[in-house]
């Protein structure tokens, strides 16, 4: 236990942390580069454990491309979790070895507990932080749901003839091909003919101009171009695979919806980890009314981006519900409504000067229901989440707002600012008494040596125990 | 909360220098005083020469005054000699053009003469053209660098029309069509400007100056029109002038319509109600340009007496009349008063005459050079390597106190807290910063490395603001987008601040291990003096890499509400604080030695390099900017190079040449201690 201890306090464990993380930061900056920011995250900087084909990301410095055939030469890393642990470990048992308070050391003490603080905000962030966004369009009431950047979720909404809305919800679990399920109270079925975490959702002649740009993907599953343009021709084809795989095939009587009406169709694509590029899903989903077959629909978020068209719809017993396909939601116990969205330019320029969102804020559980406004660069900070200036569309009508729920976001400031004040503390401290002795010797010695004397202390300290 | 932090910088890297200088103790030798002293005269001579001294203008007008002048350019509102600064800096590289009588035309001057004789303007060579295929397809004698607009008209028709299809992204075009469109886009900005005013000699079938005095009379020609037109109206037939007369007005009214577009031209006339058009499609009334004015008349009925003052100034000028010029002068300045913030408008042209960082260049280029003259061997006898240092140190402390005022100068005259606001401002800083620190080291070690740190980034940093300042106004109006991310500008300043110090301590590590391997001799005391300074400068970089990596982390929060977005170039920073803080703690625990800090000091000008350019290669990221090749094979020979100075200083003591001096000697103090 003891030697445990000691190891785990010494300075040379803080020195081979310090090493490990420096190479960990560079191997997952390498990681992103090839990957995405989400995977490095998932695999560098949110984990407890990583294999690290370093072979392969040092290739990528060296001659600008990751060698793959070589990604099998691993090193095993502790994650950017265990590392957080081990180092504010290290610090506070390395403070309780060696630390003595006084005043020339306090600016020490301040460095590392801000730093004790930061790890502590970093581990909340990584574990409880979590980010949506929020559309807005003037005049369109208001807002009470999220949406989520990735994943997707099936929703059946059924509207009732006042106009109130009952969305049964299908999460992503329950989305892979030959999953059948009762749709909740409703007595429908829902069988999904198909599932795809990614792909590219659009007009066949669209798609098919996409295959000649090269902008789909066709690499990873090696399917030949002439095949994916024969299939991307069959009418009953839907979700059309890039491998091997059977693509999802519907009798033409009975697909319904935009398939039918705009002859849209998916070809799957292999997930994203990119930052600014979200995986779009699509799926084909047949809704049975007890032993009634009501119809086969294609569905995907992106139909949420076309404009001028029903959404698509069945009837059942009277009954409108809507099928939806769209990045998972979540609701706020309060809404939002956008008054007007600010866009300002410099005068006789187009050059933007501002952008800013007028809202009301309507929270029932408070009574509140006040005007606020959210610009560039003041946020604002309700109910722990906090919306963001982040875009805008439909000009100028709609404001996309960024959400982002961090219930520690105050610790970074806090533990910086003592890091801060830490670092200035210690190196005028330092300044001071450095320069006075630098002033006030003789020229031939070394005005360092006393500052070396006293830093090197601990080593002193642990070679005496 | 946001300008805190830009005080804090300013506090952590100010407030030790003027501790320091406060500490500085009073030599009792009067030579050494007197050196200083002279630095302190050289800068003052230096001040007076470029900064103070009143330019000289041609002709007896007050053009100083008309300098002063408050217009709209590009979204903000400026002395009329910033833009005229800002214009010719763009097309000609210069703020001065001479003119054929071998005097210097101001950047002021030229505008006027471009506004009043714009025949004889036309002559004056205010391109600047490089490119050989650029000259060649211009018809241009290759030998010159500066051209006539008048030179370069013949060919400009042909040349737009047959320019061919350039690549959509600007990023691939090659040398030559990029030195191409600067030119092509030089010649738009310069007859924008120009038509501001009047069409130039671009319409040679109309006199630019009858064109300003039809202006100057606008109201009552609108009125003799509508009077004809009346009469047309009627019926009746109009006389041989009347018919003129509107026939002028048909080819006019088109021309000041064109002229009414503001994009690009100077918008000279305040606005009537100067609250009323802030909304929400502007921020700030919208000023109008003369064309605009004249316009608003023709529809309107409104009329704006700047029109008549401008028209009467650039007669005046014409004619050389400096009494109507003056009286034009001053009739534009009370008229734009209420609309413009005037205080700060005259400060501005104040800190265009001062041109503290043209000054600074210079002071810094003269110093460096006295500071190599220091290091020539001089007889014994006479101090003069000391004294030539004292006077240096003096010339770079007052430089040092010109080079704040003009970041404060921008601070104020920007209306913003922050001394960076763009590329430009950031070089400014950079060599503030540098020199401050250089000042700092130079006060503590006394040889001379500090100053020549302040002189060489001083200099570098001003020179390289001067080529960002090219492409335009250099206070320029800021974008939604920057604004918000105003952090990201002082993020960006104070990461690339972090690599100076960085780098500066693996200069110092190589020449350790050079002089401890190759040379004998070297000695304990000089291995620890290095040693010392390394990590005093290792101290330095961490502080400033760590605010950088925090300032990264509040723009990132205030933006996209997450503190660390784990972005390439925020984790280059981050290497740099874990490996500065892995070196101090191997030394504080004993684990390295002189030797050992100097070899992972080495490292860490690697992974300096690395978050420098390395991470810009991987081409992902929110700091991606172009790289080249020829980028990546210079990282890959620095970090060759370097490898190959950490392999030798990774050599065993015993083929050290200076081994007897420097580690023999250890082990027996090491022995004394026990």
């Amino acid at each position: 236990m003891k030697t445990l201890y000691r190891l785990l306090s010494s300075l040379r464990f803080t020195v081979v942390l310090l090493a490990v993380s420096t190479l960990l930061v560079l191997l997952g900056t390498l990681d992103q580069a090839n990957f995405g920011i989400h995977h490095a995250l998932e695999r560098y900087f949110n984990s407890w454990f990583v294999l690290s084909p370093v072979v392969s990301l040092l290739g990528l410095v060296l001659f600008k491309t990751y060698p793959a055939h070589l990604d099998w030469l691993v090193l095993p890393l502790p994650g950017g979790l265990t590392l957080g642990v081990l180092l504010g470990l290290n610090l506070v048992l390395a403070h309780i070895r060696y630390h003595k308070f006084g005043w020339s050391k306090a600016g020490i003490t301040l460095i590392h507990g801000g730093l004790v603080l930061l790890l502590i905000s970093g581990f909340m962030g990584s574990l409880f932080q979590k980010e949506w966004n929020m559309a807005l369009t003037e005049g369109e009431g208001p807002v009470r749901h999220l949406s989520a950047f990735r994943g997707a979720e099936l929703a059946f909404v059924k509207i009732a003839d006042d106009g109130t809305e009952t969305h049964y919800v299908a999460d992503k679990p329950l989305l892979f091909a030959g999953n059948e399920f009762p749709l909740g109270d409703s007595g429908l079925t829902v069988t999904i003919k198909g599932f795809a975490e990614n792909a590219a959702t659009d007009r066949r002649g669209v798609l098919a101009r996409m295959l000649d740009e090269g902008s789909i993907d066709t690499e990873e599953g090696g399917k030949d171009q002439s095949t994916l343009r024969t299939e991307l021709d069959n009418e009953n084809l839907l979700l059309i695979p890039i491998d091997d795989s059977a693509p999802v095939s519907v009798p033409s009587d009975r697909i319904k919806g935009y398939a039918a009406d705009i002859d849209v169709a998916a070809i799957i694509q292999p997930p994203t980890y990119e930052l600014n590029d979200s995986n779009i899903a699509a799926g084909v989903v047949t809704v049975k009314d007890g032993e009634r077959e009501l119809g086969t629909w294609l569905v995907s978020p992106t139909f949420g981006f076309i404009e001028d068209l029903p959404p698509q719809s069945f009837e059942k017993d009277g009954e409108t519900y809507r099928i939806d396909m769209r990045f998972p939601r979540a609701y706020l116990p309060f809404s939002l409504a956008l008054q007007n969205f600010v866009h300002r330019r410099h005068p006789n320029t187009d050059i933007p000067a501002e952008f800013a969102s007028d809202l009301t804020l309507n929270n029932p559980e408070t009574g509140e229901n006040r005007h606020v406004r959210i610009s560039m660069n003041e946020p604002l900070r309700y109910g722990g989440f906090t919306f963001y200036q982040a875009s805008f569309a439909n000009n100028d009508l709609t404001s996309v707002l960024q959400v982002v729920r961090n219930p520690g976001w105050q610790l970074p400031y806090i533990s910086i600012a003592v890091i801060g004040l830490g670092l200035i503390l210690h190196f005028l401290v330092k300044l001071l008494g450095f320069s006075s002795r630098a002033a006030g010797k003789a020229d031939t010695r070394d005005p360092g040596a006393k500052t070396a004397g006293s830093a090197s202390r601990p080593s002193q300290t642990s070679t005496k125990a | 909360m946001e300008w805190i932090v830009s005080y804090i910088i300013f506090a952590v890297i100010g407030i030790p220098v003027i501790v320091v200088l406060c500490r500085r103790p009073v030599s009792r030798k009067p030579w050494r005083w007197s050196f200083g002293l002279g630095g302190a005269a050289l800068f003052g001579l230096l001040f007076y020469a470029f900064s103070l001294k009143p330019d000289e203008h041609p002709g007896q007008m007050d053009v100083e005054a008309f300098a002063e002048i408050p217009v709209q350019f590009q979204g903000r509102i400026m002395p009329v000699d910033t833009a005229a600064r800002t214009t010719l800096r763009s097309i000609r590289g210069r703020e001065s053009v001479p003119a054929p009588s071998g005097e210097t035309l101001h950047a002021i001057d030229w505008l006027l003469w471009k506004m009043a004789k714009p025949k004889e303007e036309a002559k004056l060579p205010v391109f600047r053209i490089d490119h050989p295929e650029v000259k060649a397809l211009f018809n241009l004698d290759d030998s010159r660098k500066y051209f006539s607009y008048e030179e370069l008209l013949p060919t400009l028709e042909n040349i737009r029309e047959n320019i061919g299809e350039l690549p959509e992204n600007p990023e691939e075009y090659s040398v030559y069509e990029q030195q191409l469109v600067k030119t092509l886009n030089a010649i738009q900005q310069y007859n924008q400007i120009g038509s501001s005013f009047h069409p130039g000699i671009n319409r040679p079938d109309i006199n630019a100056l009858d064109l300003v005095q039809i202006f100057g009379n606008w109201n009552s020609i609108l009125r003799i029109a509508a009077s004809n037109a009346a009469l047309m109206q009627q019926g009746q037939e109009l006389g041989e002038q009347e018919a003129q007369f509107m026939a002028i007005l048909r080819t006019v009214v088109p021309l000041v319509q064109m002229m009414a577009d503001p994009r690009g031209r100077l918008a000279v006339i305040p606005p009537v109600d100067a609250d009323a058009a802030d909304d929400e499609t502007t921020a700030g009334a919208p000023w109008l340009t003369l064309g605009g004015a004249l316009m608003e008349t023709f529809e309107t009925g409104t009329t704006y007496e700047a029109v008549q003052a401008y028209a009467n100034l650039i007669v005046a000028y014409n004619q050389g009349e400096a009494v109507a010029f003056d009286n034009a002068v001053r009739t534009l300045h009370s008229l734009t008063e209420e609309a413009a913030p005037v205080g700060r408008v005259a400060f501005e042209e104040d800190f265009n005459r001062v041109s503290p960082f043209y000054t600074g260049t210079v002071a810094y280029v003269l110093g460096l050079v006295l500071l190599f003259l220091s290091w020539l061997r001089w007889p014994e006898k006479f101090p003069v390597s000391e004294m030539l240092r004292q006077g240096v140190f003096w010339l770079f402390l007052l430089t040092f106190i010109l080079h704040s005022w003009g970041l404060l100068a921008r601070m104020i005259i920007m209306e913003r807290p922050a001394p960076v606001t763009n590329l430009y401002s950031s070089a400014v800083f950079i060599g503030w910063a540098a020199c401050g620190l250089g000042l700092l080291l130079e006060q503590i070690y006394r040889n001379s490395f500090g100053l020549l740190i302040a002189g060489v980034i001083g200099f570098c940093t001003l020179i390289i603001a001067m080529g960002l300042g090219v492409s335009g106004d250099t206070m320029e109006a800021m974008r939604a987008v920057l604004d918000s991310n105003f952090w990201l500008a002082t993020h960006v300043v104070t990461i690339t601040l972090g690599y100076v110090p960085m780098f500066i301590a693996g200069v110092l590590a190589i020449v350790f291990i050079v002089r401890g391997v190759f040379f004998k001799g070297m000695t304990r005391e000089n291995a620890k003096a290095l040693a010392q300074m390394t990590y005093g400068i290792l101290a330095f970089a961490l502080i400033l890499s760590f605010i950088g990596t925090f300032l990264g982390g509040v723009w990132a929060d205030q933006s996209w509400g997450r503190f660390w977005g784990w972005d390439p170039k925020e984790n280059g920073a981050l290497m740099i604080v874990l490996w500065i803080a892995l070196i101090f703690h191997a030394r504080i625990g004993g684990m390295i030695r002189e030797k050992g800090l100097m070899v992972l000091t080495i490292g860490g000008s690697m992974i300096t390099a690395w978050s420098w350019f390395g991470t810009n290669q991987l081409g992902i990221g929110l700091h991606s900017y172009g790289f080249t090749d020829s980028g990546h094979f210079w990282l890959m020979a620095f970090w060759a190079s370097q490898l190959l100075f950490v392999l030798i200083g990774s050599l065993p003591k015993s083929v050290w040449r200076s081994r007897e001096t420097l580690f023999l000697s250890r082990r027996s103090t090491e022995k004394q201690q026990a």
